[in-house]
């Protein structure tokens, strides 16, 4: 009885579109946003892979030389896009997508053009999945008042009201229509952005699986607004009221209680200054060494290998010194830039807490984690670069460690054959199961959402007056 | 607790809006197949009256009951019951009427065919031509006869009326007079707020006057002329 209520629905709004034009102008915009950014994705892979091949071309063509000295040549690691990032880009603008991998120094990410952005910006506002996030509200909500308040006003609402057996059947019907015309603003997009990560080779069971949920998060977040629509209008008793009630509701769900949410997890769990971190990273790890620091590092190469002088030592003892003071290095980072980590991520989390209190804020971040582009997905690119940075270097150092000087003093230098056997650095993203935690409070959170609204479409269909 | 064949029964109903009793110990009873005019002036409780049937206003008091079913502990089931016809009948626009019969139709639980709804538009005295037409062009008698026609496909035991006849022409005011009877001899029991004290005693078997919420005096309408039936109404509101 709903599906069928809702095909006459539907008859309507084809047969008054002047409604509808809302909703095209927000499919268009959504779809034009996607096409820029699969273009200025594929451009930018485009770029990276050139780039990347000709930064392995340089490391291959170096000239023979120490391979301390070419850890410090080194290379840049590009992160790869994530299929989905031109749904949404999530953190990627703004944490940068390549790091110079060099000894003594993990490097921050480059490239990140939007470091400066607002928080408003950080929702990803400018990408697909933002923009719906944000304007599906105001679409859903006109309809909705197309669909019920303006029924009141004409007067056909207070008959259907009378003749309804179920009341909520009504309701339902209008909301079933409402969100199928939502879906035919989604599925597009969807389907869109399947076609273009599999035109770019990218098509995986991973990202199928990826797909699928963001469209049912996104499709979920719809029906929401769709019972959250024809449940104000229902309740409101004047299409005035109505409208403003519509209103708040946008207002106060997608984009004050979002900001306020950025706002409270910011005063609440503030990040260390990027500077405080680099500076304690740099006493505690410094990239060259003091006298000082070389006669601690000199007692304790020594003491591990249980010899009492460097010339009993059975390696080269600028590699040992190296390798030590290298590995040293490791723990110091893992500590400071590990705490600093975890505090973005504590922050995302205390963020993502708010899903019970906005559906915006719950799509939004089930959206960036599903599109593969949020903080944590960041953190896989950033801990496989660095562990790729590790085993390069300690290779390097590895290297000299086991070539004493010649005769004449002079220091082991490597070759090609050397750096061709070093193996190019290759990023695969780790599948969506690996971040199936940070999917949950905000997926239950959404469900929470579409029950509550079910239910408090019941409560409003009980408490309407034609 | 009424009998069996009472579509409708009100036991000393009131109602208060906004600090006013508007509705006070009202009482009535309808039998199926009987016509019944609520007489009052603006104002009187009429409209009030017809709210608390369909439930959509709680009464404060008293008893409610639609072909034996208490509306307010069951106001759904109550509305399964009866049908409806505000003053002016709206419709969607967009729709013929032979889409708003079958929509209005499926709201209360029934699937029509396209030519059932044909077929009861006709009964309810609506031209053929105008089955298919968009509503948006429809006059107000037209529509009235589709909520006519919505009235019939509900089979109903109750229709209320409120006003039905107001701002119509003589002829479309006598189709749907006509239209009225022909509903009430298939055994509904019709309640009908009207000022329209000309067609009382065509369309009502029995009549009854409303003032300040309380039910003045019922009368059958059967030996009375136009004029008597004016004179009545007049005299009841006087004293």
């Amino acid at each position: 009885m709903i599906a069928a209520l809702a095909r006459f629905e539907a008859l309507q709004l084809r047969r008054d579109p002047s409604v509808l034009v809302a909703v095209g102008a927000l499919a268009l915009l959504l779809l034009l946003a996607l096409v820029v950014h699969l273009a200025a994705q594929a451009g930018q892979q485009r770029d990276a892979s050139a780039i990347a091949a000709a930064e392995r071309a340089r490391w291959l063509d170096q000239a023979p030389k120490d391979p301390h000295s070419a850890a410090h040549q080194s290379i840049y690691a590009f992160k790869p896009s994530a299929p989905l990032a031109a749904l949404d880009a999530g953190v990627e603008p703004f944490v940068g997508q390549a790091v110079w991998l060099e000894a003594h120094v993990q490097n921050d990410l480059l490239y990140r053009p939007r470091g400066d952005a607002t928080p408003l910006e950080r929702a990803g506002l400018r990408h697909p999945a933002g923009l719906l996030i944000a304007l599906a509200p105001p679409v859903a909500f006109l309809l909705a008042f197309a669909l019920v308040a303006r029924e009141r006003e004409q007067g056909v609402l207070r008959l259907s009201l009378g003749v309804a057996r179920d009341p909520l059947a009504l309701a339902l019907g209008k909301a079933l229509t409402l969100w199928c015309v939502l879906l035919g603003v989604l599925l597009p997009l969807v389907a869109v952005a399947g076609l273009g990560a599999a035109l770019d080779g990218r098509w995986s069971a991973d990202l199928g699986w990826r797909l699928a949920a963001w469209s049912a998060s996104m499709g979920v977040y719809l029906a929401v607004l769709a019972l959250l629509g024809v449940g104000v209008c229902l309740r409101l008793r004047s299409t005035r009221l109505a409208l403003v009630g519509l209103l708040a509701t946008w207002l106060i769900f997608t984009l004050l209680l979002p900001r306020v949410a950025g706002s409270h997890v910011e005063a609440s769990l503030p990040l260390r200054p990027t500077q405080a971190v680099k500076q304690q990273l740099q006493d505690e790890a410094p990239s060259f060494w003091t006298a000082e620091t070389a006669q601690r590092y000199e007692r304790e190469i020594l003491a591990r290998a249980g010899v009492a002088s460097r010339d009993d030592l059975a390696l080269n003892y600028r590699g040992a010194e190296l390798d030590h003071a290298e590995r040293a290095s490791h723990a110091v980072y893992d500590r400071v830039l590990g705490a600093f980590y975890a505090s973005v991520m504590a922050q995302d989390a205390a963020y993502a807490r708010w899903s019970w209190l906005s559906p915006s804020v719950a799509v939004q971040t089930l959206s960036a984690t599903l599109a593969g582009t949020d903080f944590g997905h960041q953190l896989d690119f950033v801990a496989a670069a660095e562990h790729y940075r590790r085993e390069l270097v300690n290779r390097m150092n590895a290297a000299v460690m086991q070539h004493a000087p010649d005769a004449n003093g002079k220091a082991y230098t490597a070759d090609r054959a050397f750096w061709a056997a070093q193996p190019p650095f290759a990023y695969a993203p780790p599948p969506l199961q690996v971040h199936a935690a940070r999917l949950i409070e905000p997926l239950f959170a959404l469900a929470a959402w579409l029950i509550a609204t079910l239910v408090g479409l019941y409560g409003c269909v009980r408490g309407a007056q034609a | 607790m009424s009998d069996a064949s009472c579509a409708l029964h009100l036991e000393r109903v009131c109602k208060r809006l906004a600090g006013h009793e508007v509705v006070h110990e009202l009482s009535l009873q309808l039998r199926a197949g009987e016509v019944y005019a609520l007489l009052g002036p603006n104002g009187a409780g009429k409209t009030t009256t017809i709210n608390l049937i369909l439930g959509f206003l709680a009464a404060d008091s008293g008893c409610i009951e639609v072909a034996g079913l208490p509306v307010a502990a069951d106001p759904l089931r109550t509305r399964a019951k009866l049908a409806y016809l505000p003053e002016t009948v709206m419709l969607h626009p967009h729709l013929s009427a032979v889409e708003n019969l079958c929509y209005f139709a499926l709201l209360g639980g029934q699937h029509l065919s396209t030519a059932t709804a044909r077929q009861l538009l006709s009964e309810a005295g609506l031209q053929a031509d105008a089955h298919e037409r968009r509503a948006a062009g429809y006059s107000k008698g037209m529509r009235q006869k589709v909520g006519l026609a919505i009235a019939l496909a509900r089979r109903a035991e109750l229709l209320v009326l409120d006003e039905p006849t107001s701002g119509l022409d003589a002829a479309a005011a006598n189709d749907l007079s006509r239209g009225v009877r022909t509903v009430a001899q298939r055994g509904v029991a019709v309640l009908m707020a009207t000022h329209d004290l000309y067609r009382v005693n065509d369309i009502a078997d029995r009549l009854g006057v409303l003032r300040a919420g309380r039910l003045l005096a019922e009368h059958v309408t059967a030996p009375l002329t136009a004029a008597q039936v004016e004179a009545l109404y007049l005299q009841q509101l006087a004293a």
